[in-house]
Order: structure tokens, then C-alpha cells, then sequence
């Protein structure tokens, strides 16, 4: 079973990720902002990062992933850059813009719309998990 | 994407979460936003960035006057022939902007120039740490010093520093003259100090000069510049050479003072004290100044004793170090050196220390020419030395400067070992550095170390 970050300002989201994914075994961790989520991934290291879009401002998930999936090798969080990310948010009921995963610009694995069943999450969560190892190879990591 | 449906993108990502407050088009392939508040910087360029409108070409920064209070930041994004431009206001006291390298590396040399030419502290340009690269010296000059004779290494000496090469030679001289045991004659040592302090007033018009410049302060630069000319030309009168002088040789010194050369010495010192006078007059008193020296990069007295400052940077902390004061050599146990000492420990305490030991080294060189004792200028020096290790401590311009000597009999030096004090200063130097703005470091390294 596998160690999950959930990164979330929503403490009730919070809470029914983690009775879900406890539910089946899982390890959960979580963080109410950006700042607060990259140290623990630096202290933990998951294995996988759940992670919200809208928390102090609009787009904080976007750094977080873009902060983390930095190309540059001399990143401060090179190391983490192979985390699958699954990219859980409400964004898309604030505005008409679409978004969705791009290996280069939005650089996740999954984008999934809250809210979510819990069933339905899980079973993206083993999917992503299940599915890491291709997509690293995509990365070329 | 063509250029208009990439500008609508935008408008539309500008106008997702109200984070402009105007929108404009001034040129057909151009969008111009104005932001409702720096803080919105952050979020809309990831946004723009995760939907592939995030290269940033330049910025721009505006000054829009005094009156005004206010400072203007263009921030220009550009796809194929679309530009995409977002402005942001700033107070001109205090102003900052969250730093974009994180999600957009090529911020960086960007946001660098824009803190440097209108002082917008850009958050990502705080050095988080520093480090220190050493051990040139032994790779070079020491692993060099084993196969030349103790003649040669005196040559060599010579060159370990620029406007230091005096004491350099001197801390040799007295490691090797105590290895073989011998007796430097009293006018060689004097004239020793006598060069000794007058390469300390070079050294320290030089280290103004160049502080000067880091602290923004170029006329301050270009007056010290000229004057240093006065002190270098005296240096070449008593020694025959401007910058590596060679007045040593082992036993004694090379040079004698003639009455000639001791009142070109007067005048130039009597022309020196009135400079710096002066300087001490615009480095405690210019408000320009001022603002790049009072209260910053503060080393408590604490941390100067820890972090092992020496020289002109521990005595601007309050920490009562100098060689000359607490272990004489040469002939400074015959003329007393007042110590300068200032407790503030910021750069401003660093100027006005060095400026006070300009004074002394004035005083110093006066009372040695009135009193030059006379007689021999060297003490032979066998070629080869007897075995054994001398450590020797002498206080060059920057600070204490320490000589390990080691002869196994030989006419060669088994090993020596050289610690210049820019190396202890270094680590205050690199301490400081962290947590203030990256265009600060270059006045805090030349200032410290």
C-alpha cells in the first residue's frame, strides 16, 4: 500500500480522501497549503501527491506542480520530480477555461474534477499508482 | 494558435479571477493588463504558464516619479507574434515583488536587473546560502615553495597578494631568521615596519576604493583612486618598486631611508591626512552613503569572535584583536599601536575603523623616521636552514596573517603554510551573505573579507 500526500485547504475534502483511501489500506498525509506540502514531500517523500488548485490564491496548485516538475537540475525538488500527481479541483466550476495534464505546461498525471465518488477516487489512485512506472518512462526518468 | 485567439486566452486567463483591473489593447498583437495588486503576479503568470503563454521576455521597470510615489513593473509574455503585458504599481519606499523564477526559470537575470537599477527587492533574489571554494593555496603557492630554496621562496612570497606583498615577504623572513636563529640588525627591523604600514595605508586606500564602488559611492571611488597614486609613488621611492615591493631579503631588508626619501614621505603622508580627513567626512556624513553602510550586514561582536573575523572586521565589531598590539614583532615593540576600535559592527564601523588606522599608520611611519635607529641593514642567512618549524603571526592590512615554516635541514622548506586573513573573514563573509538581497553580496565580500 502507498504513502499519499494530500495537499488541501478543504478539511472536509480532507477528511473523505482519507477515509477512502484508509479505507483500502493506504498511508495518508496532508497539508492545508503549497508551502506547508513541499516540505513534507521534502520529509516524507510520498508516493503519491493529491493535490488541490485553489488554496491561498487561484493557481497555488499550479506552482506546486510546476515548482516540483521543474526541468532546471539544479532544482530545489529534482529529486521529487518523478511523484505522480493527481491533480484534484474544483477550478473548472469558477471558470471557462479548460485545463488538463500537459507534460511540459501542467505537468500531472491525472486531472480529476471534485467532487469525485470515493470509489471512482480510489480506483484512480491505484491507476495512477499502478500506471507510474510507464509514465516515468515517458518522462524518461 | 494565431496571434488574436491568443490574445483572447489571455484576456480570458487576465479576467478568470479578477486579477486586473484594466485591460487594453495598444497595439494589435498586444494585450495590456493591469494587475489589481502584485500579490495577483504569482497566481496569473502560472496560470498563463500552464496554458503555454507563460514565456517571459523581459521586464520593465517604470519610475513614475516622486511625486507620484510610485513605481511601474511591465512583466512581457510572449507567443509567436503575440505580446502579452502585465503591469503592476509599487510604492517606491519598500518596493518588492514575489519572485517568478520558481515557476519560470528565465526570471531570474530579469528580476536582477530590476532590483538593481529601481531597487525592487524581488524575493527570489535572497541568498539562501553560500559557500567557500578554498584550497588554491596549497595546490599553487605552498606545493610550489618545496622545490625552490629559501632565496627563491622569498621571491614567491612576494606575489601571494597584490597590495600585501610587503608583509607576506616579512612573515617568511621572521619564520626563516627564527628557524636559523638570527639577529635582525634594529634599523632593518624598523624600516620593515616602516613599509609595513606604508603598504597598510595602500591597502586600506585601495580597500576604500573598492568598498567604495560596491556601496554605489563611484566619485568617493575615483578621489581614493587618484590619492592612492600619492602612497604608491612612495611606496617606489623608499623600495624602488610600486606594487610587489622586495624590500626583504632574509637576515635584514634590501632598501635603506635616505633624507631625500624620508621627507618625500612627509609630504605625502601630511597631503594623505588632509584626504582623509575628507573621507571620513563623506563615509560618516553623506546620507547617499549612509544607506548602504549604517546597520548593514551587522557582525556582532559575538559572531566576530566565533566565526574567527580578524583585522579591520573583528576591531569593527569590538573585538580587540591585532598582532602588532598583543604579539609585537619587528620592531613594534618600540613603537606602541593604538588600536582602533568601533562596537556598531556594520559596514559604516568598517570604513570609519579603517580610516582611524590611516591615522595611526600616519603616526606610526612619523615617529619611525624621527627615530630610525642606525646601523646594519641585514644578518647573513646561512643556505641552508637548521631543522625545525616556526609559526609566525603578523598583522597585515586585512588582519592577522599566519606563517607555519618547517625545515628538515635541507635548502629547500619541507613545507610551509600560508593562512591569509581574507580566508578567516570569509566565513563572516559568507555567514552574512545569507538571508539579504543577492545584488548586496559583492559590498559585503569586499567589505568583510
Amino acid at each position: 500500500m502507498a504513502k499519499i500526500l494530500i495537499i488541501d485547504d478543504d478539511a472536509d475534502i480532507v477528511l473523505a480522501v482519507r477515509l477512502s483511501l484508509e479505507g483500502v489500506g493506504h498511508q495518508v498525509m496532508d497539508a492545508p497549503n503549497g508551502t506547508d506540502g513541499l516540505e513534507l514531500i521534502k520529509a516524507e517523500q510520498p508516493e503519491l501527491i493529491i493535490l488541490d488548485v485553489m488554496m491561498n490564491n487561484q493557481t497555488e496548485g499550479f506552482q506546486v506542480a510546476l515548482k516540483l516538475r521543474n526541468p532546471d537540475p539544479t532544482s530545489e525538488y529534482g529529486e521529487f520530480c518523478h511523484i505522480p500527481i493527481l491533480m484534484l479541483t474544483a477550478i473548472h466550476s469558477t471558470t471557462p477555461l479548460r485545463f488538463e495534464p500537459d507534460m511540459d505546461y501542467l505537468p500531472v498525471d491525472l486531472f480529476v474534477d471534485k467532487p469525485i465518488d470515493p470509489d471512482d477516487l480510489v480506483q484512480k489512485v491505484e491507476w495512477v499508482l499502478t500506471d507510474e512506472k510507464r509514465m516515468m518512462n515517458e518522462r524518461n526518468i | 494558435m494565431g496571434t488574436q485567439e491568443t490574445l483572447n486566452l489571455a484576456t480570458e486567463i487576465a479576467r478568470s479571477w479578477g486579477w486586473v483591473t484594466e485591460i487594453k489593447r495598444p497595439e494589435p498583437n498586444r494585450l495590456d493588463a493591469r494587475l489589481r495588486s502584485p500579490d495577483d503576479l504569482l497566481p496569473i503568470a502560472a496560470a498563463l504558464r500552464v496554458k503555454r503563454l507563460g514565456y517571459l521576455t523581459a521586464i520593465t521597470g517604470l519610475d513614475l516619479g516622486v511625486e507620484a510615489g510610485e513605481l511601474e513593473v511591465l512583466y512581457h509574455f510572449c507567443v509567436g507574434a503575440a505580446v502579452i503585458t502585465l503591469r503592476v504599481r509599487l510604492p517606491r519606499e519598500k518596493a518588492s515583488l514575489p519572485t517568478l523564477s520558481e515557476i519560470i526559470p528565465s526570471a531570474g537575470p530579469y528580476e536582477r536587473e530590476l532590483s538593481e537599477v529601481y531597487g525592487v527587492a524581488v524575493d527570489g533574489e535572497i541568498v539562501t546560502g553560500a559557500t567557500l571554494p578554498s584550497g588554491y593555496e596549497h595546490r599553487g603557492i605552498e606545493k610550489a615553495t618545496e622545490s625552490r630554496n629559501w632565496i627563491q621562496n622569498l621571491g614567491l612570497f612576494e606575489h601571494t597578494g597584490d597590495a600585501c606583498s610587503h608583509i607576506h615577504a616579512t612573515a617568511y623572513c621572521l619564520a626563516v631568521e627564527r628557524l636559523a636563529g638570527v639577529e635582525v640588525p634594529p634599523r632593518a627591523q624598523a624600516i620593515r615596519v616602516l613599509i609595513a604600514e606604508l603598504e597598510r595605508i595602500h591597502n586600506h586606500l585601495l580597500w576604500l576604493d573598492v568598498t567604495a564602488r560596491e556601496a554605489g559611492a563611484d566619485m568617493l571611488f575615483m578621489h581614493n583612486w587618484h590619492d592612492r597614486e600619492t602612497i604608491m609613488d612612495l611606496l617606489e621611492g623608499v623600495t624602488g618598486n610600486r606594487a610587489n615591493h622586495s624590500a626583504n631579503v632574509l637576515g635584514g631588508v634590501k632598501c635603506d631611508v635616505d633624507t631625500e626619501q624620508e621627507n618625500a614621505v612627509r609630504e605625502g603622508l601630511d597631503f594623505l591626512e588632509g584626504r582623509t580627513r575628507h573621507y571620513l567626512e563623506v563615509t560618516t556624513n553623506d546620507a547617499g552613503f549612509l544607506q548602504r553602510t549604517r546597520g548593514t550586514d551587522i557582525l556582532t561582536r559575538a559572531q566576530a569572535e566565533v566565526l574567527g573575523a580578524v583585522g579591520p572586521t573583528a576591531r569593527a565589531s569590538g573585538v580587540e584583536r591585532d598582532v602588532r598590539v598583543e604579539a609585537p614583532y619587528a620592531a613594534y615593540s618600540d613603537y606602541g599601536v593604538h588600536m582602533a576600535l568601533n562596537t556598531q559592527g556594520d559596514m559604516e564601523a568598517r570604513f570609519v575603523v579603517r580610516i582611524q588606522e590611516l591615522f595611526e599608520c600616519y603616526r606610526l611611519v612619523r615617529e619611525i623616521l624621527d627615530t630610525l635607529p642606525p646601523g646594519e641593514l641585514t644578518g647573513g642567512v646561512p643556505q641552508r636552514i637548521k631543522p625545525g618549524e616556526s609559526v609566525i603571526r603578523v598583522e597585515a592590512p586585512q588582519g592577522e596573517l599566519f606563517y607555519f615554516v618547517k625545515s628538515n635541514g635541507g635548502d629547500t622548506p619541507e613545507r610551509v603554510k600560508v593562512r591569509t586573513p581574507a580566508m578567516c573573514n570569509m566565513t563572516s563573509a559568507v555567514k552574512l551573505a545569507a538571508g539579504y538581497q543577492l545584488a548586496g553580496v559583492p559590498l559585503t565580500q569586499a567589505g568583510i573579507a
